[in-house]
C-alpha cells in the first residue's frame, strides 16, 4: 500500500516559501497529477518526497510510515527530474542499468529490464550513446527509461514530456498510462500543462505560490472551479472572465459590465437579491459560447453582438477572438461552419446555465 | 592609412593584431629568442665569461650522454616527479572531497592548504631546512614523540632525497586542490540527487561518480604537476645544494650549475636544457595519452 501522505508540509528557501502548509494525499496506485504555473512549488513538492529536500514544516508518510530522517535511497522511489539529470559519462543503457547495479541486482535482470524499458520508450537504438549526443526528446525518455526500470513503489515525474514533439507526447502519455495501469505504481506527475493534467490525471491538484487551489477528479475542477484562479487556469483555451457588478432589475438580478447587460438565470444562480451592487467577474468558457445562427434557442442564453478579430479553423471547430460591445475582448469556440470572418459583425449566443459567478473581492465562486 | 594596412581583411583583425602586439613582443623578446638562442648556442662552446664561440657540433650533446652526474640528476628527478605527482595528487583529491561541503571552518582550511603554495619556496625551504634538523627541527622530535628515532635527513644520502619529496608534497597540496575542489563544484547538483535515488552513496558514489566526472580535471592536474616536477629547483639550492654525494641533485639543478658555477660552459648547459626539455615533452605526451584511454 505506497500511498503518500503530506501533513502541513512548508518549505521556505530564504525568503521565499516554495511551499506552503502543504496537506495531500495519494491514494495507493493512484496517478496523481500536480499542476500549476511556473514557481508555484511543484519541484518542490517533488523533492521533499524524494528525500532530497527536507521540510521546514510537516512532515511525509509512506505507507504509513514517517519519512522523517530517512535517506531518499532508503524509500524507494525513482524520480524523473524535470532537466533530466543524466549521468554524462554513461552510455544510455548504463544510465539506465545504474540503479539495478547499486542494488547488486544479477546482470541477466538488469539486461531484461533496460531492454524492455528501451523497446517501451523507442530507445533502443540509442543505448550505446553518451547523453551529449541525444536531442532533448530521446534525454527525457532516457530519464524516463532510468525510473521505470527500478519498478519503485513511488514515482515521481516533473514535467517528463515537455521537451517532446505534440505527436510523441501523446504517444507517451498513453504509453505511461498503461505502464501505470500494468505495474499499478504510485505516481505523482508535475506538469504546467493544464491539457496534460485534464487527460493524464485521475485526480488534480492545482496549486498556486505554493498553495493548493483545489484538488480532485478533472471534471470536477473544470465543471465546479472553487476561485477565480482554477478557472482561469483549466481548460483550453481559458475561461472569459468579465468584470461587473450585480443589479437587481424587476424580472431578476442581472449581471452589468458597464458595456453588457446579461441577465442571470435563476436556476443557475439562485436568488442574487440580497447581492446588489456586489462587484463580480462573470466566468463563461469559450465552448459555451455558439455562433447564434447555430445555437438552439432557449431563454437562459444570452444573446451577443459583437466584431470578429481573429478567425481560427481548427476542423473540427472554430475559435473567435471577439471584441464585444465598450471593447470586452472575448473567446468562442463555434461551430466550423461559421460565417464569421475578419472585421465583420458576428452575433454570439451564450449558455448561461454553464456560467460561473465569482465575488470579486475574494475570487471564490459564489454559489 | 586605410590603403597602407590593406593586409587586414577588416577592422576587426586590425584591431585583433594590435591588441595582441604587446603581448606577442613580451613572448618573441623572453620566450622565443631565449629559446632558439639557446638551440642556437647549445652547438658551441659558449661560455658565460668567454668572448664569442665556436661552432662544435653534436660534441655537448655526446659529452652530456657519456656524464654519469646527469644521469643521475635525470633520475632523482624521475624518482621526485613518480613520488610527488601521484601522492600529491591524490591526497589533493582527498582533501578536495572533504573540503567540498558548506561546513563552517571550510573557508579556514581551504585557506590553510593554499597559503604554502603561494608562499614563496625560497623563505619555506628555508623553514623546512631548519626543521629537519636532527637534532634541534622539529621533524624528528615529533617522530622521537610516537617512538621512532628519525634519520639525519639532509645530510644523509639516503634520506635527502626523501626529505626533499616529503616538504614538495606539502607545498604543492593546495595547488592541485584548488583545482580538484572547483571541478568538485562544477558537477551539477541533480546528478547527485539522482545518484542518491538510485542508491549510490559514500564510496560508491566517489568512485561511479565523482570520480569518472573529474576524468578531464585529473589528466590537467597530473601534467600540469609533472611539468612543474621537472622544474624543481629552489628548494634543492636552499636546503641541500643537489648533496650530499649528489643524491639530491636534480636536473635543472645540474644545467644551473654547469651554466653558473665554474667554468661556465654556457654551450653545454643549454645542450642539457633541451634534452631535459625533449624528455619532458614526450613524457608528457605519453601521460596525456594514457590518461586520454583512462577516460574512456
Ligand atoms: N534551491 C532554491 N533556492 C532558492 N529558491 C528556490 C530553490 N528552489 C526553488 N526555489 C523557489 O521556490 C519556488 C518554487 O520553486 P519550484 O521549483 O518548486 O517551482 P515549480 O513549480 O517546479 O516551477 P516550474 O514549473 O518552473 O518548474 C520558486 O519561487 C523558486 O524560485
Ligand atoms: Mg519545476
Amino acid at each position: 500500500m505506497a500511498e503518500v501522505i503530506l501533513k502541513g508540509v512548508t518549505k521556505k528557501f530564504g525568503k521565499t516559501v516554495a511551499v506552503s502548509g502543504l496537506d495531500l494525499e495519494v491514494k495507493d496506485k493512484e496517478l496523481l497529477v500536480l499542476v500549476g504555473p511556473s514557481g508555484c512549488g511543484k519541484t518542490t513538492t517533488l523533492r521533499m518526497i524524494a528525500g532530497l529536500d527536507d521540510p521546514d514544516e510537516g512532515e511525509i508518510f509512506i505507507e504509513g510510515k514517517s519519512m522523517k530522517g530517512v535517506e531518499p535511497k532508503d524509500r524507494d522511489i525513482a524520480m524523473v527530474f524535470q532537466n533530466y539529470a543524466l549521468y554524462p559519462h554513461m552510455d544510455v543503457y548504463n544510465n539506465m542499468a545504474f540503479g539495478l547495479k547499486m542494488q547488486k541486482m544479477p546482470a541477466a535482470e538488469i539486461e531484461a529490464r533496460v531492454k524492455e524499458a528501451a523497446k517501451i520508450l523507442g530507445i533502443e537504438d540509442l543505448l550505446e550513446r553518451k547523453p551529449k549526443a541525444l536531442s532533448g526528446g530521446q534525454k527525457q525518455r532516457v530519464a524516463l527509461g532510468r525510473a521505470i526500470v527500478r519498478k519503485p513503489r513511488v514515482f515521481l515525474m516533473d514535467e517528463p514530456l515537455s521537451n517532446l514533439d505534440a505527436k510523441l507526447r501523446v504517444q507517451m502519455r498513453a504509453e505511461l498510462s498503461r505502464i501505470h495501469k500494468r505495474i499499478g505504481a504510485t505516481i505523482v506527475y508535475v506538469t504546467h500543462d493544464q491539457t496534460e493534467a485534464m487527460t493524464m490525471g485521475e485526480r488534480i491538484v492545482l496549486m498556486k505560490d505554493g498553495i493548493i487551489q483545489q484538488q480532485g477528479e478533472p471534471m470536477q475542477l473544470y465543471d465546479d472551479p472553487v476561485n477565480i484562479f482554477v478557472a482561469g487556469f483549466i481548460g483550453s483555451p481559458s475561461m472569459n472572465l468579465i468584470d461587473g457588478k450585480i443589479r437587481n432589475t424587476y424580472d431578476g438580478a442581472c449581471f452589468d459590465s458597464g458595456d453588457l447587460t446579461i441577465s442571470l438565470p435563476e436556476k443557475r444562480f439562485g436568488s442574487l437579491a440580497s447581492r446588489d451592487g456586489l462587484d463580480v467577474v462573470l466566468g463563461i468558457r469559450p465552448e459555451h459560447i455558439e455562433d447564434a445562427e447555430f445555437a438552439p434557442m432557449g431563454a437562459d442564453r444570452a444573446v451577443l453582438g459583437a466584431t470578429a478579430d481573429v478567425v481560427e479553423p481548427m476542423g473540427s471547430e472554430t475559435l473567435l477572438y471577439v471584441t464585444a460591445k465598450g471593447g470586452t475582448q472575448v473567446t468562442a469556440k463555434v461551430n466550423p461552419s461559421t460565417k464569421a470572418a475578419f472585421g465583420k459583425p458576428v452575433t454570439l449566443s451564450a449558455d448561461l446555465t454553464k456560467a460561473h459567478l465569482f465575488d470579486r473581492a475574494t475570487g471564490l465562486a459564489m454559489k | 592609412m586605410a590603403r597602407t594596412l590593406k593586409v587586414f581583411k577588416n577592422e576587426q583583425h586590425s584591431t585583433a593584431f594590435f591588441a595582441l602586439l604587446p603581448s606577442f613582443a613580451v613572448f618573441l623578446v623572453f620566450t622565443l629568442y631565449p629559446l632558439l638562442y639557446s638551440l642556437s648556442i647549445s652547438f658551441t662552446d659558449a661560455g658565460l665569461l668567454k668572448q664569442g664561440s665556436t661552432f662544435i657540433g653534436l660534441s655537448n650533446y655526446v659529452k652530456l650522454f657519456k656524464d654519469p652526474t646527469f644521469w643521475k640528476a635525470m633520475l632523482n628527478t624521475l624518482i621526485y616527479t613518480v613520488a610527488v605527482v601521484p601522492v600529491a595528487n591524490a591526497l589533493s583529491f582527498m582533501l578536495a572531497l572533504a573540503l567540498n561541503r558548506k561546513l563552517a571552518l571550510t573557508p579556514i582550511y581551504r585557506t590553510a592548504f593554499f597559503m604554502p603554495v603561494v608562499a614563496s619556496t625560497a623563505s619555506v625551504a628555508t623553514v623546512w631546512f631548519l626543521f629537519y634538523d636532527p637534532f634541534y627541527g622539529g621533524f624528528n622530535a615529533l617522530m622521537a614523540k610516537i617512538g621512532i628515532s628519525g634519520p639525519a635527513w639532509l645530510s644523509d644520502p639516503s634520506w635527502a632525497l626523501a626529505g626533499i619529496i616529503i616538504m614538495a608534497i606539502w607545498k604543492n597540496l593546495g595547488y592541485s586542490m584548488v583545482i580538484y575542489l572547483a571541478g568538485l563544484q562544477d558537477i551539477p547538483k541533480d546528478i547527485y540527487d539522482a545518484a542518491a535515488l538510485d542508491g549510490a552513496y559514500g564510496q560508491r558514489l566517489t568512485r561511479y561518480i565523482t570520480i569518472p566526472l573529474m576524468g578531464r580535471i585529473f589528466s590537467f592536474t597530473m601534467i600540469i604537476s609533472t611539468i612543474r616536477s621537472f622544474q624543481v629547483f629552489s628548494q634543492v639550492r636552499i636546503m641541500t645544494g643537489g648533496g650530499p654525494t649528489n643524491s639530491t641533485l636534480v636536473a635543472v639543478y645540474y644545467i644551473y650549475r654547469q651554466a653558473f658555477e665554474s667554468p661556465y660552459r654556457l654551450g653545454y648547459a643549454s645542450a642539457a636544457a633541451w634534452v631535459v626539455f625533449l624528455v619532458l615533452g614526450i613524457l608528457a605526451v605519453l601521460e596525456a595519452r594514457t590518461m586520454r584511454r583512462i577516460e574512456q
